[in-house]
């Protein structure tokens, strides 16, 4: 199971980088600005031990964008900012003075938005590679704690598989993570996964 | 194709009815579905648009940020959102007012019959869009009064300690001059303490001194540059008439309309009086405080001229110290400038009514003017000083006939008219003066020319 589960992670990390790439040459296009990504983290851990695996930032609100899918594998991707990073990135997109701390409409938009561009890039890599079709809800414009946009229906204890990667607009001092958190489905699924990555 | 529209009668007139555009499209980007409220925004019609690519009507939808995130949805991935911020002209409306619909848009995945269509919905935020603006304008103004109130507040922070600590006096009326704020300097020139004022007219501090007129200057200037500056006299609580620079401005608001009046004064009569003892010095001899000889040439003019205006008799007398460079050779300069000074005494007070003016004419002569006095009158004046000046007792050894300092006197008198001036009276009693010396000295001589020609 632990060689099962590190190529797991590897192939994961390279589905998840795919899709980034397709990304964040759309977010180039749309900031005028060079978007750097880091290479995913993948872990499998228990559900409940998935907050700490935020550090930090699951003590201070953050703005989030967050995609639900269902299917053969259930999950949540999610676009995460500090709320200084997100104003900065509506400035530069909306170019519009800053309104920062409350709920604005613009923001919310905006945010959605880049959200659903990268997240819709990471879930057609990733349900492409894995060949299976997902039920996605509309994208949601979240604000709050870090808790509330990891949601996820599933036991306490039962094992996820957490991949984040951390992205910056360089020169403008944005950083925000991209973070996907999905229930370990059938080992059907999951060997599909390996194969896929294996024979790319 | 065709028949997604036929599939079910009421799914389309829910979708028809929705207050949403509602386009359908096939995966190879061509129109399927155009709800009556499209027809209503571009006055395309469905059945002009369907089966028809739909970058043929909008040609910026061909654009890769556009297909590369609707294709993905053909193939059953999440909806894409474009939203109102950063694409918002996805099917472009014009508006009556000139200006193009802001939409936000979302494309969702429709699966029909096994076949993946992209139902795109706009949904026209134009309204909700200027609402956010307009509350954003609000809040961005409601930033900027209070900014602009805390700039104020540290002005007033800072004025109100200059009102308090600086040594000119000020006070704050409002549109009726009625005192609304003195600071301590004015407390302290006026003596008027700030409960005795507040309430009051600058009024109070009216010293008599000068006609309306006056006043009336100040305020036409007031109203018409908006600020009056210059020397008044005010009198404070004591009674005392002081002069004081006064600086008074009208405070508009922002209509224009005065809604105070504040006056800054400064108390002069320091200065004043700094000034007055200047130009005393300036006309005075520095030894015997009688006038020195440019104002007495001045004066003589000035009383010449009022004579021609009212003639009289006018006289002059000239005073010449008896052997006055012995004394000083016997007695030494010290005791020659107190021989000075005593002389001066008589004759300063030989001459007490206004218009005669006593001065030192050159080293040991003197001269008196004498405007409107016959020559009997001044003969008399000359002879009590000539008799003062004896009564002195100053011993002089060197003086051959008395022993004591004497003056010789010389009186002249013309009656002022055209073709004379006042060096004609200078003339006669230097003459008369010169008679009285070679006469014997200690004694008065008088040259009167008032006489021959009007009596």
């Amino acid at each position: 199971m632990t060689i099962m589960r590190s190529e797991l992670k590897d192939a994961i990390q390279e589905i998840i980088n795919i899709g980034l790439g397709k990304a964040a040459a759309m977010l180039n296009k749309l900031l005028k600005n060079h978007i750097l990504l880091e290479i995913p983290q993948v872990t499998i851990i228990p559900f409940s031990e998935v907050t700490r695996e935020f550090g930090l930032m699951h003590l201070t609100p953050v703005s989030a964008v967050r995609l639900c899918f269902k299917g053969s594998i259930n999950g949540v991707s999610s676009l995460v900012f500090p709320p200084d990073s997100a104003s900065k990135l509506v400035d530069l997109l909306v170019g519009e003075e800053n309104f920062s701390e409350d709920m604005d409409g613009i923001k919310i938009g905006t945010l959605s938005e880049v959200g659903n561009i990268i997240l819709n890039s990471v879930m057609a890599s990733f349900s492409n590679t894995l060949e299976t079709r997902l039920i996605y809800t509309i994208p949601a414009y979240i604000e709050g704690d870090i808790s509330a946009i990891l949601r996820l229906e599933v036991e306490r204890d039962a094992l996820v598989i957490s991949a984040k990667t951390r992205f910056t607009v360089e020169s403008q001092e944005i950083e925000g993570e991209i973070f996907l958190l999905f229930e370990l489905g059938s080992f059907d699924i999951l060997s599909r996964a390996v194969d896929a990555a294996i024979n790319s | 194709m065709g028949n997604i529209s036929d599939s079910n009668e009421t799914g389309m007139a829910i979708v028809d009815n929705l207050p949403l555009g509602v386009l359908v499209l096939s995966s190879d980007f061509r129109v399927v579905y155009w709800n009556s409220l499209l027809e209503e925004w571009t006055s395309i019609q469905r059945h002009e648009i369907v089966g028809e690519p739909l970058a043929r009507r909008f040609p910026h939808l061909s654009d890769p940020l556009y297909l590369e995130r609707i294709a993905p949805v053909f193939d059953g991935g999440p909806s894409a959102v474009f939203s109102s911020q950063l694409h918002s002209f996805f099917i472009p409306v014009a508006l009556p007012n000139g200006e193009k619909q802001i939409q936000h848009t979302t494309v969702t995945p429709l699966v029909c019959r096994e076949v993946t269509y992209a139902m795109v919905s706009i949904q026209d935020v134009t309204d909700l869009t200027r609402l956010a603006r307009n509350s954003r304008e609000l809040h961005f103004k409601a930033l900027q009064e209070i900014e602009e109130r805390k700039r104020i507040e540290v002005q007033l922070r800072l004025s109100s300690s200059f009102f308090a600590s600086t040594s000119e006096g000020i006070f704050v009326t409002d549109a009726n001059g009625v005192i609304l704020s003195v600071n301590p300097a004015f407390e302290q020139i006026t003596g008027f303490s700030s409960v005795e004022a507040v309430g009051n007219t600058p009024r109070m501090l009216n010293s008599g001194k000068h006609d309306k007129a006056f006043y009336a200057d100040i305020w036409r200037s007031i109203f018409q540059d908006g600020l009056w500056k210059g020397e008044i006299w005010d009198k404070r609580k004591n009674g005392e008439i002081y002069p004081q620079i006064m600086t008074i401005s009208a405070i508009r608001d922002e209509n224009g309309f005065i809604r105070q009046f504040a006056a800054l004064l400064s108390d002069i009569t320091e200065r004043k009086m700094m000034e007055e003892e200047l130009r005393y010095l300036s006309m005075r001899d520095g030894l015997t405080s009688l006038f020195n000889r440019r104002t007495f040439d001045e004066e003589l003019e000035n009383e010449w001229r009022r004579a021609l205006r009212s003639p009289a008799p006018f006289s002059l007398i000239m005073i010449d110290i008896d052997f006055f460079k012995k004394f000083n050779d016997t007695y030494g300069h010290q005791n020659g400038d107190l021989c000075l000074r005593g002389v001066a005494n008589v004759i300063a007070s030989s001459a007490r009514r206004p218009g005669d003016l006593t001065a030192r004419y050159g080293g040991e002569e003197f001269a008196v003017i004498l405007p409107n006095t016959p020559a009997v009158d001044a003969v008399s004046i000359a002879e009590h000083i000539r008799r003062d000046v004896e009564g002195l007792a100053y011993p002089h050894e060197t003086s051959k006939a008395w022993g004591v300092v004497t003056v010789s006197v010389g009186v002249g008198t013309v009656f002022p008219e055209r073709g004379k001036s006042q060096e004609d009276v200078v003339r006669l009693a230097d003459t008369a003066l010169y008679t009285a010396k070679k006469e014997g000295k200690n004694r008065v001589a008088s040259h009167d020319e008032s006489v021959k020609e009007h009596h």
